[in-house]
């Protein structure tokens, strides 16, 4: 049976879960997954949009990693794919790769995907209700889930549900297990949606937008639970985003994406002080900070993202780009070593580039061309 | 900035939700605004901010209260009456897909408030419509297209041109930014600052973006269940609020810088705010709050001043 095929890394896991022991990675250090030159596109009437462009990046084995950029930059379509979620059609996968725990998941059957769906990859999204069948109680769905996976009774698996319940901080699991999705609130859903999601001890749990249909206080309540659940449990976040706030909060790594392509890629410190894309620059720029005064305009972008049918030739953020010059609307610029972790995609960090305008603000640490 | 434009005195606006359940979703807010000044009402979902912003608009009949526009009194007024009302005074709404018919084009989104109120014909009208389609960054030519053409932010441009059509004193925008991209945020807000600047309008900016309201905002009220519980000049609440549940909302608003972020000290508020049918007695915010005693549960407290200016509904101050 498939389900047996990572019994040594669930009861790894299930160690970590118990409260008191320390969280210990699977296996530390490592790549968990690997995202290679992925190009997804749909076909549509209006013609093929090229959603993922390339798209590469990596996450650690207990790292949190975000991917942040605006709608339709292809962050979500991404993890759909490494899901396998993508619809098929009108969706179709040009290239790359998906190395998730040492296998190629695109290369993977629809049958073999649901054995990892669930169990090894957990998700949340966005919205927590759409994420829940309204017609069963909470407890039984979360079961459903561990029953799926785990060769457990149906008693035990209702067990482990009340006791998943218990571990998201919602009060009376017990009770709460039995209820249907409408008596909870969207914050005690979303938390649902984690318990759920982490059920099976999964390797890596995808959070696409999870805090962004709930209000601020409740959103900072489950960004602490996510944050106690990283810390006592080891476990490895991909996070998806476009506040800048909770990335700043939640992750160490950044990927930033625009227009179906990574632009920049760093740890949380190279992205939020010396960020050396302009497009990174400039949307770190058009959010204001509570805790600060700005006087005058924002820094805002001109324009809106490109169409994906055609998506530009050069640099896509080029039209918007004040630093734009000949060869960033002809070609598109490859990554650029800047430091450790630290990749951008923009030519004027080139070496050729006599005037780079972020010379002195970014780390010069081995600057070489990769 | 002497004498207000607008003059909101107990407001109450219930909602009657069957089996003699009452909501009260706005009760006994009282506030002004000055001409040419921005108020922002910040709150969290539920809290009555929509609402109230509607029933000052009179889209809601209130329930108890006065509202004084320009030295006329609103309250009360029939749809008729309130014609004149309406060109002073007009909305901007959240959702830029919901609140543009999908069956007219741009042009005729714009020129609707123009022809209610009878305020330019023929190529007068032609000229008007392609003034405001250019002041809020639009081209002449937009004015054929149809709402599905635009992206969101353009959208919200058209919403924002149909408020200006009659020339208003005062805009009511209902979280004209929370449905946009964070770069497309910015430039709806350069694009609102630099209207108010010039024309002088003055503004209820409603949102729950805390950040955005400060940046914004002259002056800042904090809901809470259908009562403002904390009112005060931007600077002064985001430099020292009072209110325990201001304190918490601050607190919990992420702050995009990782150094920033992970020394603050959080307050973490217990559970969720109580439903507004049947609300609890005294203070409202007092089963969640840190500092809540037996007072705070039999009584409820008043909106008073604490500091010039800065005025608090808590036993605290």
């Amino acid at each position: 049976m498939e389900r047996m095929e990572h019994t040594t890394t669930n009861k790894e896991f299930n160690q970590a879960l118990t409260p008191g022991k320390p969280g210990k990675p699977v296996k530390p250090a490592e790549t968990l997954l690997s995202i290679e030159d992925l190009h997804v596109s749909f076909h549509t009437y209006a013609g093929e949009v090229r959603a993922v462009r390339g798209v590469t990046y990596s996450v650690e084995q207990g790292g949190s990693l975000a991917v942040v950029g605006e709608s339709g930059c292809g962050k979500t379509v991404t993890v759909q794919t490494v899901m396998g979620l993508t619809p098929i059609p009108p969706g179709y996968i040009k290239g790359g790769k998906v190395i998730f725990n040492g296998q190629d998941l695109l290369q993977l059957s629809e049958k073999q995907m649901q054995s990892i769906r669930g169990k090894d990859m957990g998700m949340i999204f966005q919205d927590p209700m759409t994420g829940l069948n309204p017609t069963m109680t909470v407890g039984r769905q979360i079961a459903e889930t561990v029953q799926r996976h785990q060769n457990v009774s149906r008693g035990e698996a209702m067990e482990r549900a009340v006791e998943m319940l218990s571990l998201v901080e919602i009060p009376n699991p017990r009770v709460r297990a039995n209820q249907y999705p409408h008596q909870f609130s969207g914050g005690m859903r979303q938390r649902a949606m984690i318990a759920m999601a982490l059920a099976c001890e999964p390797l890596l749990l995808i959070a696409d937008e999870p805090t962004t249909s709930l209000d601020v206080t409740i959103q900072s309540q489950i960004l602490d639970l996510l944050q106690n659940l990283q810390e006592r449990l080891g476990m490895t976040i991909l996070l998806i985003s476009h506040n800048l706030g909770v990335v700043a909060r939640l992750s160490k790594s950044i990927v930033v994406m625009y227009a179906g392509k990574v632009v920049e890629t760093g740890s949380s410190s190279d992205i939020f002080y010396n960020a050396a894309h302009p497009y990174t620059r400039a949307l770190l720029r058009s959010v204001p900070r509570m805790d600060r005064e700005i006087r005058g305009e924002l820094a805002s972008i001109p324009g809106t993202p490109p169409d994906l049918f055609q998506p530009p030739e050069g640099c896509a953020f080029a039209p918007r780009c004040k630093y734009a010059m000949k060869v960033c609307t002809k070609c598109d610029a490859q990554p650029i070593k800047l430091g450790d972790n630290h990749y951008v995609s923009c030519w004027l960090h080139h070496e050729a580039n006599p005037n780079n305008p972020f010379e002195n603000k970014s780390e010069n640490g081995g600057r070489n061309s990769d | 900035m002497t004498e207000p434009v607008l003059l909101v005195e107990n407001l109450r606006k219930y909602f009657e939700i069957g089996k003699r359940q009452i909501l009260k979703a706005v009760d006994d807010v009282s506030f002004t605004v000055a001409r040419g000044e921005v108020l922002g009402i910040v709150g969290e979902s539920g809290c009555g901010k929509t609402t109230l912003g509607r029933t000052v608009a009179r889209l809601y009949k209130p329930t108890s209260g006065k509202i004084v526009f320009d030295s006329e009194d609103t309250t009360n007024k029939s749809d008729a009456e309130l014609l004149g009302f309406r060109k002073k005074l007009q909305m901007i709404f959240q959702d830029p897909y919901a609140s543009l018919d999908p069956r007219m084009t741009a042009g005729e989104i714009i020129a609707e408030p123009i022809d209610v109120h009878t305020l330019a014909r023929g190529s007068e009208r032609t000229e008007r419509i392609n003034y405001l389609l250019n002041l809020v960054g639009l081209n002449p030519e937009h004015a054929n297209r149809f709402p599905h053409e635009f992206s969101g932010g353009q959208r919200q441009r058209i919403g924002i041109a149909r408020a200006l059509a009659v020339d208003p004193e005062f805009i009511i925008a209902d979280e004209p930014i929370s449905s946009l991209d964070v770069s497309i945020q910015a430039q709806i807000v350069n694009l609102l600052t630099r209207l108010q600047e010039e024309r002088g309008l003055s503004f209820m900016f409603i949102a729950h973006d805390l950040s955005m309201v400060r940046h914004f905002s002259h002056r800042v009220a904090v809901m809470y269940l259908g009562k403002i519980v904390e009112i005060a000049p931007s600077g002064k609440m985001h430099a020292s609020p009072l209110h325990p549940y201001t304190k918490a909302l601050m607190s919990a608003n992420p702050i995009p810088d990782p150094v920033v972020e992970n020394s603050r000290t959080r307050i973490a508020l217990p559970g969720e705010v109580p439903s507004p049918i049947d609300p609890p007695p005294g203070c409202r915010f007092a089963e969640r709050c840190p500092h809540a005693h037996d007072r705070c549960r039999e009584e409820e407290p008043v909106l008073k001043e604490a500091e010039t200016g800065h005025r608090v509904s808590c036993f605290l101050y």
